[in-house]
């Protein structure tokens, strides 16, 4: 399974790049693959690739402000959160969206 | 202006002591003043409430980030604050309360990208356990920074 994530907030100091990690620590947890793009105070880094944004299952969307470049995404299937219930719990963030996946088959 | 680094063992306090959020983001600002990172105190504030108003930084794990970009910010710095005694970041919120708080000041004019990374990197590595094992039990402010430097590398 690979799952693609764009986390994002309104200063982009602190939720932005917590979720991010909380986001790649749930997906070595649960097994999948997790790439994560972050738009904070730097703008855009460790950006998703065409190809990968191409070949994810899902895109986890916890973009608290407007995501940058949002046309990238488009047609993809998207799981939209807040970054807070990332940090708070993002094992079951995952989980629901891997579920949200099979309910769609 | 003399450059300093944004973080030394000056500004961490591990015997931090307030009953509510507003005495303890006081008493950090105080920290941040004391050692010339502020012109102004209740300038700085006054943005850090900003944000908070915009959502809360209490990360529901015990730790608040409450965060300001301010004119008021002379250096950019991440003050660290431990309670002994816990406080309610948010009166409504049934969260657990929060035992840490890292108050992060950001300069509108100093700010460098190198700055700005070690500070996301901070933020990231309150999801890391072994750190917060440390954050815990840290017995100095400076075994403290010694723990931050060890996952993070040298603090510039």
């Amino acid at each position: 399974m690979k799952l693609i994530a764009v986390t994002s907030c309104p200063i982009g100091m602190a939720h932005t790049y917590m979720a991010s990690a909380a986001l790649k620590k749930a997906g070595e947890k649960l097994g999948v693959e997790m790439r994560v793009e972050t738009q904070g105070s730097m703008g855009i880094r460790d950006r998703l690739s065409s190809k990968e944004i191409k070949n994810a299952d899902l895109l986890i969307l916890a973009a608290d402000v407007t995501p940058l470049e949002p046309e990238r995404f488009r047609n993809k299937k998207t799981f939209k959160v807040t970054t807070s219930k990332i940090i708070r719990n993002a094992n079951k963030v995952v989980q629901e969206a891997l579920d949200s996946l099979s309910e769609e088959n | 202006m003399r450059y300093k680094k944004i973080l030394t063992a000056n500004i961490i306090d591990l015997q931090l002591t307030a009953e509510t959020k507003r005495e303890a983001l006081e008493k950090m600002a105080n920290i941040l003043y004391r050692d010339n990172r502020l012109s102004d105190r209740a300038l700085f504030l006054e943005d850090v409430y900003k944000r908070e108003e915009l959502e809360t930084t209490d990360m529901g794990i015990g730790v608040a980030i409450p965060h300001g970009k301010s004119s008021a910010v002379l250096h950019t710095s991440v003050a660290i604050g431990r309670l002994p005694e816990p406080v309610q970041w948010n009166l409504e919120d049934t969260e657990q309360p929060v035992y840490a708080i890292f108050l992060l000041a950001v300069s509108l004019e100093n700010q460098s990208r190198v700055h700005l990374e070690l500070l996301s990197n901070i933020a990231s590595l309150l999801i890391n356990d072994s750190f917060i094992a440390d954050l815990k039990n840290a017995g100095s402010e400076v075994d403290l920074l010694e723990s931050v430097q060890k996952h993070l590398g040298e603090i510039i």
